[in-house]
């Protein structure tokens, strides 16, 4: 299990990625600081999280290619861009390519932490959904042909007695397909398993 | 003329034979005389014609400034007829400090036969019939009679039109130096920016850092209580480090926000663009561009293509890129022959919707490493530069949605190279 609470810094200025470490660890979370892009593009991938304070201005790599690069790579991670220019061209670039917040330097630490915060709690959230997600499709794919069809129909918003007349099965059967789905889904009521499995099953089809 | 006396002096001792002969000889010697006095009169008029033909004023005078034929161009300059200025002294055409400067020299000159200072293109002011002063330029010359004394010429330009121009072409270098230092300052706030943000961000964040943990400890009674700690700060200090922390990172913040304050006020002069045609922008940069390369010894060439399209951009700023492109390019010429220094300056358009300003020198070029620092502030390759002048051609030309850049010439020398977006055809 990947910890989830990593800090990731890029910035080229030694003393810039110092203090934000120390703020960054003041929270209690894991840091890990690097002064180029591709440092951090070699110690990331896809399952990388937590959230990556950028520094858009280096010299070689900046931190909009390093956004596109991570971006173009499938590596989701929050971004928190920081800039000493007030360049509203550079902010408007990447929110549109995806940064989670765009800093202006100088800023505060009271401003740093409750943005990596939310930053933190942000892709967590989506960590969280994305697990839920596989689990239910794994619980899926473990039904049947048969209990399959009904769930299918269940989604379809059909009574069992219509659900009966289409498979040309006795209510009592669809009755207890039915409930072997609701087992398999682990799921006590139609309420929470519609919607568990919207999303997932309709990606499916 | 005939001298009467020497023909009485012969009429004694001759016969009528003799007298015959003599009178035909005189009266030959008559006709040649009268012909040759047409001759002289016919000169002096083709004489006063070319006089008065000059622009140029042209006055005679004696040794006492005393004026003895002016031509038509006086009336013309100084307001005065040749008729009225016959008699007069000279200094009536200048006025009084002129006019002792003149006396002095005039003196100097008939006591040492030395000439103080040359007599070629004196500059001073003349003095209009109505009273108005305007500058004049003078050529002065002396000639010598046979009696021994002086008379002198003087022929005098009003240079009121000249002037004017070298004024204007001044006050156009000034301005473009005081824009220059303007543009100087302003880049120098945004390169200070840039490299004090960073450490100022360090301060701030560290000094929050630590009146936030100092914080911590005192809520915690940390500082109080444990005897194992080497340092023991009682509570009311602790409380006034932490406030003294809080308030070096606000003022770290603070003066982060200063700088960043001034470059943004050098900045706002953007405002003034219109749309103005390219050829129209270079030709009014070109007589500072000529001074440049006359200051450098080198020839500038120049080619605008026909028909250029307009941009949309603030003319001063562009000539000023213009300008500094072709200072850079003298100076880059300053340690190669005179003979093949040589700057050419085109403009013409380009494709993707663009006009393109190339400026060329014959100097040595640039090393690979440097041709992609070339443009960052304070980066210089020259002892007396501040590497500010091409960060500043950059802010401009990008500030106008437009890019620059640098190559070296395939047959040697630096090519800059700038392009604008067309913004409408003219």
């Amino acid at each position: 299990m990947h910890n989830l609470k990593i800090v990731y810094i890029v910035d080229d200025d030694p003393a810039v990625r110092q203090a934000v470490s120390i703020v960054a660890r003041a929270l209690g979370v894991e840091v890990r600081a690097f002064a180029r892009a591709e440092d951090f593009l070699a110690a990331c991938d896809e399952t990388t999280t937590g959230c990556l304070v950028l520094d858009v201005r280096m010299p070689e790599t900046s931190g909009i290619e390093l956004q596109r690069t991570l971006n173009a790579a499938g590596v989701r991670i929050p971004v928190i861009m920081i800039s000493g220019h007030a360049d509203v061209r550079m902010a408007v670039e990447a929110m549109s390519q995806g940064a989670f917040t765009f800093l202006e330097k100088p800023f505060r630490m009271e401003e740093l932490s409750t943005t990596i915060t939310k930053a933190l709690t942000e892709s967590q959230a989506a960590i969280e959904s994305a697990r839920l997600k596989a689990d239910i499709r794994s619980r899926v794919d473990s039904l049947t042909r048969k209990e399959r069809e009904v769930l299918d129909l269940i989604l379809k918003g059909k009574t069992n007695r219509e659900m009966a007349q289409e498979l040309t099965l006795s209510l009592r059967a669809i009755e207890d397909r039915r409930s072997r789905v609701m087992k398999r889904m682990e799921m006590s009521s139609v309420v929470d398993l519609v919607s568990a499995v919207k999303g997932v099953v309709e990606a499916a089809n | 003329m005939i001298v009467d006396g020497d023909i009485s002096s012969v009429t004694h001792d001759l016969d009528a034979e003799s007298l015959a002969h003599e009178n035909r000889r005189l009266k030959s010697e008559l006709a040649m005389l009268q012909a040759a006095d047409r001759f002289v009169r016919e000169r002096e008029k083709i004489l006063q014609i070319i006089l008065d033909s000059a622009t140029d004023v042209i006055v005679t005078i004696d040794q006492a400034s005393g004026i003895l034929h002016a031509n038509a161009a006086a009336y013309r300059v100084f307001g005065y007829t040749a008729a009225e200025l016959i008699g007069q002294s000279v200094k009536i055409l200048m006025p009084e400090a002129a006019g002792e400067r003149h006396r002095a020299e005039i003196s100097r000159f008939l006591r040492t036969g030395q000439q103080q200072q040359s007599w070629r293109g004196l500059r001073f002011n003349g003095l209009h019939r109505d009273g108005r002063e305007f500058p004049i330029e003078m050529t002065f010359g002396a000639v010598q009679r046979p009696d021994g004394s002086f008379r002198f010429t003087a022929i005098i330009r009003d240079v009121t039109a000249l002037v004017e121009a070298e004024d204007s072409r001044r006050r156009q270098l000034g301005e473009l130096a005081h824009r220059q230092r303007l543009l100087s300052v302003g880049e120098m706030a945004s390169g200070l920016a840039h490299e004090l943000n960073q450490p100022l961000l360090a301060i701030c964040l560290q000094a929050d850092v630590a009146a936030d943990q100092l914080g911590n400890a005192l809520k915690g009674g940390r500082l109080s209580a444990d005897e194992s700690t080497s340092i023991v700060i009682d509570e009311s200090a602790a409380c006034e480090l932490q406030a003294s922390l809080t308030e070096i990172a606000t003022q770290a913040e603070r003066a982060s926000r200063v700088i960043r304050s001034v470059r943004s006020l050098v900045r706002r002069e953007e405002a003034s663009r219109t749309c103005v045609p390219l050829a129209k922008i270079v030709s009014n940069v070109l007589p500072i561009c000529e001074h440049c390369c006359d200051q450098g010894d080198a020839q500038l060439v120049v080619e605008v293509a026909e028909c250029l399209p307009a941009v949309f951009a603030e003319e001063t700023l562009i000539g000023q890129v213009i300008a500094n492109l072709i200072q850079n390019a003298v100076t880059a010429m300053r340690d190669i022959p005179r003979s093949v220094r040589r700057v050419h300056l085109s403009a013409r358009e380009v494709s993707g919707n663009r006009v393109q300003v190339t400026v060329s020198d014959a100097g040595e070029g640039f090393l690979p490493e440097v041709i992609d620092r070339l443009f960052e502030s304070f980066y210089t390759t020259r002892s007396d530069g501040l590497g500010l002048g091409l960060a500043i051609c950059r802010s401009i030309i990008e500030g106008h949605g437009g890019h620059i850049w640098a190559e070296n010439a395939p047959e040697g020398g630096a090519i800059f190279l700038f392009t604008l977006p067309v913004s409408c055809t003219v």
